[in-house]
């Protein structure tokens, strides 16, 4: 007996976890949805977002969550960004009984207004947004490797391997200088726009006016200059070998003044070991900095992703991830920018603008509520309900033309008549 | 030329009453016609459009009966509101002045909580008419109903346009007495084409809670 009661009980738990899991799936169907994102940065791993809006549209009416038009201070204390305007919005809308959403999300500098979502563009661009991102740390992330960096010295004779700490140190030193490196540059309006239907999405984005400069120790490197209406998943591409270069000219000399006076009490003979341990460290070193070409800055300008068999749309108008090689060592990128982000779809259709799986709706057509059934508009009573609203009227012209003709044909017959009644007085 | 004054005997002629009758019916057929379509005078007298019944042909028995007045704050439309009947062949027809709104007298009385209060105003082609204006609403946009010294507060929750074949398939979810939950629907005509106006616009108008049926003067 006790058996069959936990036997009981265990059925009906699992009825009713089975019953949970299938709950959600009896709610309506979203038609319509879209996101938008003005921005979300993430420095060192911490982020800041302006947050999403979400529209979401069932059939039953529309349904928008978040801020349109988030204050600047949701950006926090970061000092990366220097924006004026915010703008991010989203609809869900029923046209025809198709889902149809839409979203825009944009950043600009001062001066710049808010259109609204489905106008051309989310906003009119005001001063260019500052881009500043102080203390650029090389050493730490990607460059200073000391033990692969000092391998090649393993082959030099035992005398050198007394000077490994002296020249780890050096090198280590050479970076420093680094550490004052920043990334400067302007970014006009920069916005992303998404529409979608049941059928298709499609998404574009803009970039007005913008590009970043690289320092290195007081040296302005030229490392981006975005085009305006950038193609789908624009990679931008960046002439780091000025970079790179940079780099080992500053290691080379710090290397050659570190080595005068370790290496001084050898003598001349040793200047062609001297010459030796530089090529080999520095060509270790730029080894080390090769992924620097790669991986300081990946930068994706419209950045475009589809699924559901293209019937949704994610778009970026800028996705910048700088030193992203960090994460081989197990640390955050050192930042990552996710500037005007929307994504659209995917939708569907409705019946009618109510939930389908409203009782009244007459998909059944002899059902109690179908155009054939008790209560349709072909049913036994015929219709109980306005099949047709003639709400509509035709302005005309001022002109009642049926009492115009009747009057004037009453005028003509009392005209006639008098006529006639002069004719028989002659 | 001498103004000849007609005779007496001439007045006694009944020919000539027929002719100062034509004359005077026919003078006020012409200038009635020749008044503007929104003159006061052509408004109260009869209607502008082809088929419309008039409104006054419409109005039931009991004239007490639905509710009085509609209010869309956003739109500035303010109108009252008349009953209309629902016509044989399924036609619901807004009253002919196309300054006020009809309330179809088979659809739910404001604040009952149950069915839908279907209303329906005219769209005019040139402009002018009461709902010419609501394909404009916002979601969220308050939409108020007056009823014997009470006001019935809804929201906006859709806006849809749907030609007419879609409204005549979806007619009992949009228009059916069962379900809805006491919500006001608004309908006009759109899509103007030719003399024809192919689509209705929907406007599903939620009751707010609180709001149903406070005071007139609160």
């Amino acid at each position: 007996m006790k058996y069959h009661l936990v036997k009981v009980g265990a059925l009906i738990g699992a009825a009713t976890l089975v019953g949970l899991s299938i709950s959600p799936a009896a709610a309506a169907p979203t038609a319509a949805q879209a996101t938008a994102n003005g921005l979300t940065l993430a420095i060192a791993g911490s982020p800041v977002s302006t947050g999403d809006v979400k529209a979401t549209n069932d059939g039953s009416g529309e349904k928008v969550t978040g801020e349109k038009n988030p204050p600047i201070s949701v950006l926090k204390n970061q000092d990366v960004l220097d924006i004026g305007v915010i703008a991010q919005d989203a609809t869900a809308k029923i046209e025809n009984k198709n889902g149809v959403s839409r979203a825009c999300a944009g950043v600009a500098g001062d001066g710049a207004t808010v259109a609204d979502v489905g106008e051309s563009n989310c906003l009119t661009p005001g001063d260019p947004v500052g881009v500043t991102i102080a203390n650029l740390d090389l050493t730490g992330a990607v460059l200073i490797n000391p033990e692969s960096a000092l391998g090649g010295l393993s082959a030099l004779n035992p005398v050198l391997d007394q000077i490994v700490a002296p020249i780890t140190a050096a090198i280590t030193n050479a970076l420093a200088p680094f550490k004052t490196t920043g990334l400067t540059g302007t970014l006009g309006a920069v916005q992303a726009r998404c529409v979608a239907n049941p059928s298709s999405a499609q998404g574009t984005a803009n970039i007005a006016d913008s590009k970043l400069q690289l320092d290195l120790a007081g040296n302005k490197i030229d490392l981006l200059e975005f085009p305006a209406n950038p193609d789908p998943n624009t990679k931008v591409v960046t002439d780091l070998d000025q970079v790179l270069d940079t780099i080992l000219d500053a290691v080379r000399v710090d290397l050659n003044n570190t080595l005068n006076g370790v290496l001084a009490p050898l003598g001349q003979v040793i200047q062609a070991l001297q010459q030796t341990i530089v090529d080999t460290l520095i060509a270790d070193i730029a080894d080390q900095l090769a992924p620097l070409e790669e991986n300081i800055l990946d930068a994706t300008l419209n950045k475009q992703s589809t699924s559901q068999g293209g019937k949704k749309v994610s778009v970026t108008a800028l996705d910048l991830h700088l030193l992203p090689a960090a994460q081989k060592f197990g640390a955050p990128s050192l930042l990552d920018l996710s500037l005007a982000s929307v994504s659209c779809g995917p939708n569907g259709r409705v019946q009618g603008p109510d939930n389908p799986d409203n009782p009244d709706n007459p998909d059944n057509p002899d059902g109690p509520n179908g155009p054939n059934g008790p209560n349709g508009p072909n049913g036994p009573g015929g219709p109980n309900v306005p099949t047709t609203v003639d709400a509509g009227a035709n302005a005309d012209n001022g002109l009642n033309e049926g009492a115009l003709i009747a009057g004037l044909l009453m005028l003509g017959g009392a005209a006639g008549m008098i006529g006639y009644r002069r004719l028989l007085a002659r | 030329m001498k103004l000849r004054l007609p005779s007496a005997s001439a007045l006694r002629d009944p020919r000539s009453w027929v002719i100062v009758g034509l004359v005077v019916v026919g003078l006020a057929l012409v200038i009635w016609a020749l008044l503007p379509s929104d003159s006061p005078v052509r408004k109260v007298v009869g209607t502008d459009t082809d088929e419309a019944p008039s409104a006054e042909e419409k109005v039931p028995d009991t004239p007490d009966k639905g509710p009085d007045e509609i209010l869309v704050p956003s739109l500035k439309i303010k109108a009252p509101l008349i009953p209309i009947e629902l016509e044989t062949d399924g036609v619901l027809t807004p009253p002919a002045d196309t300054d006020v709104v009809g309330w179809w007298d088979g659809s739910a009385e404001p604040g009952s909580g149950k069915g839908q209060t279907v209303v329906t105003g005219h769209t005019v082609s040139t402009g002018g008419g009461v709902m010419n204006e609501l394909p404009k609403l916002d979601i969220g946009s308050v939409v108020q109903v007056r009823d014997e010294g009470k006001v019935y507060d809804y929201r906006t929750t859709g806006v849809f346009k749907l030609s007419k074949e879609e409204v005549a398939d979806a007619s009992q979810n949009l228009f059916g007495q069962q379900g809805g939950h006491g919500r006001l629907v608004l309908v006009t005509c759109t899509d103007y084409h030719d003399g024809e106006y192919d689509s209705n616009i929907i406007v599903w108008a939620e009751p707010i809670k609180g709001g149903g049926g406070r005071s007139d003067d609160a």
